[in-house]
């Protein structure tokens, strides 16, 4: 059987060296531990066996070569398409009063029109690297919905961490996830629901999954369950940054919605300090998947 | 001293001689006695007893370490010290015993007199009531009486005694024991401790005693004649009067088997019922039966007590010796070696020696005369797979159109049963007898009633001379041309038996209504393709166009559009066939695909339109006729008349063309087509008719209508061999003719000599020269069958038959006439199915044992019997999943995810789910050693493949996904349904694919696409059945399987109308609930009964209207009370399935648990849990309590139809649920929604 691991057929083969810039100062780890060991146990085993890492050559044992940051930049060459509202105000669609008293954008593909920046590119580790310092989960992770609309559209949750699902909407949704490794949730979630139900990721995704409400089929958002904290999603101007990486070589996964993956194998040596950032550039037709 | 008088023999002379002739006696005496004495089965014997031994005392080596020892001596001295302790004692200890002692003695005599007195009691009263019964004088009753009332006295008295004796020696008892209770209980720990020990050395001891005497006994009791007293060596007979046997035409005797007396392991198993000298380990006579836990065990469904061992072996039971057993080698090498080892010989004089190992099971079909529970069995899977592949050979090439498997003798059954269902016309006569027992397969072929609106005359005849040229795989058999019979009159003749076939066939064929698309249609052959790949065709054909999907059960379509007649009627006929293939052959098992034409975006799309533009794109194929040939057209028609006519009337009838036979109604054969009527009268004899007569005379005498229905063949008989005791037809009747000549010179395919080939494989054989295990197997099986026919053998006859039919006739049909040829086609079998094929015919015997012997299950066991049948013959597992794929892995169990009660559900829905879903023991037992030696415990699951390992991932990264579809149980932790299972390619174990639902899993992988992921994939295509039983109301199936209502909205196809008699629909849907041991036929819906209604009202008044209110709010996915569902976009909207029928369809307790988690059913279903327990929803309706409302919309739906009745008002207006929505239904509508995966 065909591997379900949503992979793009295009198969990406760039596997390019990125140059390191001139370090500055060796940085010192921008985190501090607040975790049980338990939870983020990967990182800790990862010291034993190199080898399962996300890192190819043999990664620092320690910090010894420092910490850096992986960072850049995503970018479209070209401008970005004009995609027309998913649902535009006052159209004729299932609970139309809450759903269309809003236009709900397409937000498939979002370029930010002055730096060319792609939002939403999800770049990450498989696995912690070995002797990584843990970073802590965020305090509360939110996931809303609010005029038929899922918010965040992209999110990177953590695993074995409660991921809060909300409504700010007059009427029920379903919230449907399509995980590979994890167990389906799919459940009703109530009107108006400001507590919160609760899904938990017990185990790390190779790449983002599909979120849907079956009863408003055009809401759709992702997520990339990790069991650890070295990923970026990027920001408005497809700026990312990844910090407390010990030096040494990584591979970094880039995956967009659109396009599926954009690298998968994206290679990059990191050394203590800041690294120069990078640019990856990607041409309209790859985000077509 | 020399003669005398009184002596005519010198005395001394006499005496040396007596004196020789004693001792010779003696001597022959001796000799007599140890001949005798040596049986080989004595060796046999003394060798298991000291593998016995041997296995004992490694038992004895692991219980006996060196802890054991220690612990024992611990126990042993602190025993004695407390014996010793209790000596020391002194007076008090004493004083107790001896007032025990005197307890006891009081007791026991009291106890005596008391049973005394009441036996006279007992006298008393049985003469008082003789005196009744002779109604003897008053005073003499009254003085009995008076004895028994003094007795009664004496009695209770006694008893008051006793019982103060019997508190006394308690009380002793107790005293003493109170002195004693360290004792005992070391001596009870000591018991406990050396219970296992014990009891093997006493088994041990038993063969070698640990005392010299005793050895001396037991070795002397091996001696001759004191082997006579009760030796622990001796025959072992196993005494089955009720399987008789006939030992050549006399009477049927009990059946004696004494096989045991070698096979002395034969039944001995550990515990878990595995064998306890496994054939692995311990070579033939000393292993144990590989499959204990089927055969000779007293769990097993054949204890030997019952069985014993040659009615399924067959062999001479009651043989003590290897020759005498009749042991039948399974190959010429083997018999070589037996020949050495055991001076084996072919012994022709015993008519059914034992089946080789290859025919084995052949004995199981006397008593499973169904077949099919030895192919699929819920508790000891597959246990004659080789036997069922035969079954289904015959079944699928249909062998039994010309060679009848009758499996009864007048209403008893006798063996399978294998034969055609009557036509038509004879179904209606049967109808009305009760005691018939019509066949009920279906010819394997195409109907030729309507042959000329199909295809063209030159494709018929290029087809029928040899099919496999146009279809490679077909499994229509090859009867021209044939190794054999190729000679002049073969090359002259066999283009007119083709070419008059034909004829005859389109000369009959009547024209069919056909449809056709509607005018102007623009058929779309590229919609066409994506049609048939996802209606459902490629469930039971292949095209090459799908490389990917591979099924046989209906011909290859990939060349249909050569063979089609290529005009308006040639594609009108497939688009009639493919629209409704009832119009072509009523009794087709193509099922009616409903591929009724709709209008998308305002165009009429016609499928069965767009599906035979594609068949038929690329266009016709073109087929030569075969040439005239009238002279031949003449001989053979001359030949078959010689049958009927003198050799005048033939003369003049050829020449003039005028049939002798003037009464229409008086010709009784085929001669029907030559009736001409009266001479002068009408027309002579036309071309036209006499090769009809030709071609009618060659279907005759081929059988064709054996598979086909042939227009003037309606109620012939098939033309072959009976075959249901066809494994016990004497070996003298079998037409050997010049085989031996023939394969002596020739035989194989390549021409070469198939005796030189056999010769060969002994040569390499004897020398281990073959160079692999399968070249080996393959060779001397060659040579055994070879070997099987030069001996006359039943299995080589039927080999050579099966090889090369026609080759019987070699060198014959020099000296018999054209019409007299063999007819018996070749099929396109390898040697493989052959061999199969042969297993099933020689266990046809028809030799049923006494009715208690054969398997004739009753109520779930026989439905699902019966359903299996049916399964296989509508092809249901070309698009369902019947059981899910199951893996085998090794896991750290710490790592898995155990099942705690989440937030969103209630106790309730989990008690249902493990109600009907229990939990499954995924422990196997075994465990998996991975590369750094860590011991993983194995585990067993059953799911769907979600994705599978990834070779581009590095090795330690590589994982198959599966989700789980089962409550499994690992330790103490709980996986339910919908979990994931994520399973290191390096830990997996074993995978065994699913039964069934090849095509289902085709379709899921190639709709799979970013618009639609492996979930929604699902929701299109064929659902698993699994547990079907437990989720439908049978009479619902029932009726759904005669016509299939379209239910599920989310497919891309939908479940076919098949073909089915009412009694076939009634037993599938049986089948499926006994399969998941559910109720059948009837199912209670307590939900709608009057008390629990009420009970419900007085607690929740207006119960029914508020569920009813609540499932309004399905109508965002659902249709509800005759409103149309929500959905705006049908292409991407969720439609789920009509509400209404939901009462009679679901089971009560299936639909509860859906209700709460469909995904615990369904793990890929797009229905959300609705009412979970952490999200509180329409606080108006039971306190916002989710689980009254997950039961009242349970209860509002199975009493859908009596609230409809009641509450007219509810099923026209929309009431929305939330109060305040009341004056705004739309707002009420998708509160919840629920497409639904599940089955249809």
């Amino acid at each position: 059987m065909k591997s379900m691991r949503m992979r793009s057929t295009k198969l990406f083969s760039l596997a390019c060296l990125v140059m390191l810039g001139g370090c500055g100062l060796a940085a010192t780890p921008p985190v501090s531990v607040t975790m049980k060991p338990a939870e983020d146990k990967p990182a800790a085993d990862s010291a034993e066996a190199p080898a399962a890492t996300g890192t190819d050559a043999a990664p620092a044992e320690s910090t010894a070569g420092g910490v850096g940051d992986f960072s850049g930049s995503v970018l479209l060459a070209g401008d970005g398409p004009a995609l027309p509202p998913l649902v535009a105000m006052g159209q004729t669609v299932p609970d139309k009063e809450t759903c269309s008293a809003m236009e709900v954008p397409n937000e498939s593909i979002l370029v930010d029109s002055a730096t060319k920046g792609i939002q939403n590119v999800f770049v990450y580790l498989e696995k912690a690297p070995a002797g990584a310092a843990p970073i802590a989960p965020p305090e509360k992770q939110i996931f809303d919905q609010k005029g038929c609309r899922f918010i965040p559209h992209s999110m990177i949750v953590r695993t074995k961490q409660p991921l809060m699902v909300l409504s700010d909407d007059d009427v029920a949704h379903n919230t449907h996830t399509f995980p590979s490794r994890n167990a389906t949730f799919n459940s009703v979630i109530g009107k108006k629901e400001r507590k919160g139900v609760p899904v938990l990721y017990g185990q790390s995704e190779k790449e983002p999954i599909e979120v849907k409400c079956d009863y408003h089929p055009w809401m759709k958002a992702y997520h990339l369950p990790l069991d650890h904290g070295y990923a970026a999603l990027s920001n408005e101007k497809g700026e990312f940054s990844i910090q407390g990486l010990p030096a040494g070589n990584y591979t970094f996964k880039v995956w967009h919605e659109a396009a599926g993956p954009l690298e998968r194998a994206y290679k990059v040596s990191i050394k203590g300090g800041t690294n120069t950032p990078v640019k990856l550039e990607y041409p309209l037709s790859k985000f077509s998947k | 001293m020399p003669a005398t008088e009184e002596y005519a023999r010198s005395l001394p002379g006499l005496h040396r001689v007596f004196a020789a002739s004693s001792v010779a006696l003696l001597l022959a005496t001796v000799w007599m006695m140890a001949a005798d004495h040596d049986d080989e089965w004595r060796v046999y014997q003394k060798r298991f007893q000291s593998l016995v031994a041997e296995r004992l005392k490694a038992k004895e080596a692991v219980i006996n370490t060196p802890e054991f020892q220690q612990k024992s001596k611990e126990l042993e001295t602190q025993l004695a010290e407390s014996r010793k302790g209790l000596g020391k004692l002194g007076k008090d200890y004493t004083k107790a015993q001896s007032e025990l002692n005197k307890a006891q003695g009081d007791f026991t005599r009291y106890d005596n007199e008391t049973r005394t007195l009441r036996a006279e009691r007992g006298k008393a009263q049985a003469d008082y009531d003789l005196a009744v019964r002779d109604e003897l004088p008053a005073k003499e009753m009254a003085a009995r009486k008076k004895i028994f009332d003094d007795f009664s006295d004496k009695v209770a008295k006694q008893e008051v005694i006793l019982q103060a004796k019997k508190d006394e020696l308690d009380r002793a008892t107790a005293v003493v024991k109170t002195f004693e209770a360290d004792r005992d209980k070391l001596e009870v720990e000591q018991k406990k401790l050396r219970r296992d020990f014990e009891q093997n050395h006493k088994a041990l001891a038993k063969i070698e005693p640990d005392d010299l005497i005793s050895r001396w006994k037991r070795n002397s009791m091996e001696w001759p004649i004191l082997d006579g007293f009760n030796s622990h060596l001796r025959i072992q007979q196993d005494w089955i009067p009720g399987l008789t046997i006939n030992y050549g035409g006399m009477k049927d005797v009990a059946r004696f088997d004494r096989c045991r007396t070698c096979h002395q392991a034969a039944d001995l198993v550990e515990a878990g019922n595995v064998p306890a000298y496994p054939a692995d380990k311990f070579p033939q006579p000393f292993s144990t039966h590989p499959r204990p836990d089927v055969y000779l065990t007293a769990s097993s469904p054949h204890p030997v007590g019952k069985f014993g061992c040659t009615i399924c072996h067959e062999g001479q039971g009651s043989g003590t010796s290897f020759q005498n057993g009749a042991h039948t080698p399974n190959s010429p090498d083997i018999a070589h070696e037996w020949e050495g080892e055991h001076k084996w010989f072919h012994n022709h004089f015993w008519e059914y020696p034992m089946h080789p190992k290859r025919f084995n099971e052949a004995g199981c079909l006397k008593c499973h005369h169904n077949v099919v529970e030895l192919g699929v069995n819920p508790k000891f899977g597959a246990t004659a797979p080789k036997l069922v592949e035969g079954y289904n050979l015959v079944r699928q090439f249909g062998c039994f159109g010309c060679h009848e498997i009758n499996g009864y003798d007048g209403a008893k059954p006798i063996g399978p049963d294998m034969r055609l269902e009557p036509s038509a016309e004879e179904m209606i006569k049967l109808a009305n007898d009760p005691t018939a027992n019509p066949g009920t397969l279906r010819k394997v072929g195409p109907a030729l009633t309507h042959i000329k609106d199909k295809t063209t005359l030159a494709w018929t005849e290029y087809w029928t001379e040899d099919p496999t040229r146009f279809r490679p795989e077909t499994r229509m058999p090859k009867f021209f041309n044939l190794e054999g019979q190729i000679d002049e009159h073969n090359q002259k003749l066999t283009p007119v038996e083709i070419s008059t076939l034909a004829h005859y066939l389109f000369e009959k064929s009547t024209p069919n209504k056909l449809l056709s698309p509607e005018k102007d249609y623009q058929a779309d052959a590229a919609r066409g393709k994506t049609l048939f790949s996802q209606r459902g065709c490629l469930a039971c054909h292949s095209h090459e166009d799908f490389p990917g999907i591979k099924e046989d059960f209906g011909p290859n379509l990939s060349r249909v559009h050569e063979k089609v007649r290529p005009d308006q009627t040639g594609r009108d006929w497939v688009y009639t066939w493919v629209r409704n293939p009832q119009l072509h052959h009523p009794r087709s098992k193509m099922p009616n695909l409903y591929l009724e034409p709709f209008v998308e975006g305002g165009k009429t799309v016609d499928p069965a339109a767009d599906i035979a533009a594609y068949l038929l794109s690329k266009g016709p194929g073109e087929f030569k006729s075969l040439p005239k040939n009238n002279e031949g057209l003449n001989e053979l028609a001359a030949l078959y008349l010689s049958k009927v006519l003198t050799k005048e009337q033939v003369d003049k009838f050829m020449k003039d063309g005028w049939y002798p036979e003037t009464n229409r109604d008086a010709i009784k054969g085929d001669e029907i087509e030559l009736y001409t009527g009266k001479e002068g009268s009408g027309k002579p004899l036309s071309e036209d008719q006499l090769m009809a007569y030709v071609g009618r005379r060659t279907i005759s005498r081929y059988g064709c209508y054996g598979c086909h229905d042939i227009p003037g063949f309606e109620k012939a008989r098939p033309i072959g061999t009976g075959l249901n005791n066809w494994g016990r037809k004497a070996k003298s009747k079998l037409a050997l003719e010049h085989i031996a000549e023939y394969l002596h010179h020739h035989g194989e395919p390549d021409g070469k000599s198939t005796h030189d080939r056999a010769q060969r494989a002994m040569k390499l054989s004897l020398n281990d020269g073959f160079k692999t295990e399968q070249e080996k197997e393959t060779e001397t099986s060659h040579a055994y069958f070879y070997e099987q026919v030069s001996h006359g053998e039943r299995a080589g006859f039927l080999w050579q038959k099966l090889r090369a039919p026609r080759s019987y006739d070699y060198r014959k049909i020099e000296t018999k006439g054209f019409d007299e040829r063999l007819r018996m086609p070749k099929f396109p079998l390898n040697d493989q199915q052959i061999e199969a094929i042969s297993t099933f015919v020689l266990g046809l015997v028809a030799e049923p044992p006494a009715d208690k012997y054969v398997y004739q299950p009753t109520g779930a066991a026989k439905a699902r019997i019966e359903g299996e049948k049916l399964i296989t013959k509508y092809n249901c597992t070309g698009c369902h999943v019947l059981e899910l794929p199951e893996v085998k892995y090794g896991v750290d169990t710490e790592s898995l995810t155990g099942h705690t009660l989440g937030e969103g559900e209630y106790q309730d829905a989990v008690d249902l789910l493990l109600k009907l879903k229990p939990l499954n023991n995924a422990l196997t037992g075994e465990t998996l050693t991975t590369a750094d030696g860590t011991k993983l415990p194995v585990i067993k699951f059953h799911g769907t493949v979600v994705a599978d390992a990834n070779p581009e991932d590095p090795p330690e990264d590589r994982e198959y996904i599966y989700e789980l579809w089962e409550n499994l149980k690992v330790g103490e932790k709980k996986l339910l349904p919908g979990s994931k299972m994520l399973v290191p390619e390096a830990n997996r174990v074993s995978f065994k694919p699913a039964r069934g639902g090849e095509f289902a899993e085709w379709l899921v992988n190639s709709l799979v696409s970013p618009e639609m992921n492996r979930s929604l994939a699902w929701q299109a295509s064929p659902p698993p059945l699994y547990l079907e039983g437990i989720k439908v109301q049978t009479p619902w199936l029932y009726e759904f399987l005669k016509n299939p209502g379209k239910i599920r909205y989310t497919t891309v196809l939908r479940m076919p109308q098949f073909n089915m008699s009412d009694s076939e629909a009634m037993a599938l849907a049986n089948y499926f609930a006994a399969v998941d041991g559910a109720v059948y036929p009837y199912q209670d819906v307590p939900e709608r009964q009057p008390d629990y209604l009420e009970a419900k009202e007085n607690t929740h008044p207006h119960y029914l209207p508020q569920g009813w209110q609540l499932f309004q709010a399905c109508i965002g996915c659902h249709s509800v009370a005759g409103r149309e569902y929500a959905g705006k976009d049908p292409k991407k909207d969720i439609h789920g399935p009509n509400l209404m029928n939901v009462q009679n369809r679901l089971r009560s307790d299936w639909l509860q648990l859906w209700l709460y988690k469909p995904s615990w059913i369904t793990p890929y279903t797009s229905m959300p849990a609705v009412f979970p327990r952490n999200s509180k929803q329409f606080p108006q309706h039971f306190e916002g309590n989710g689980q009254l409302q997950t039961i009242s919309v349970h209860d509002a739906l199975v009493n859908y139809q009596s609230l409809a009745e009641k509450e007219p008002k509810l099923t026209n207006v929309a009431v929305p649920p939330a109060a305040g929505d009341a004056a705004n239904p739309e707002a009420a509508k998708p509160e919840a929604a629920k497409p639904e995966g599940g089955t249809n």
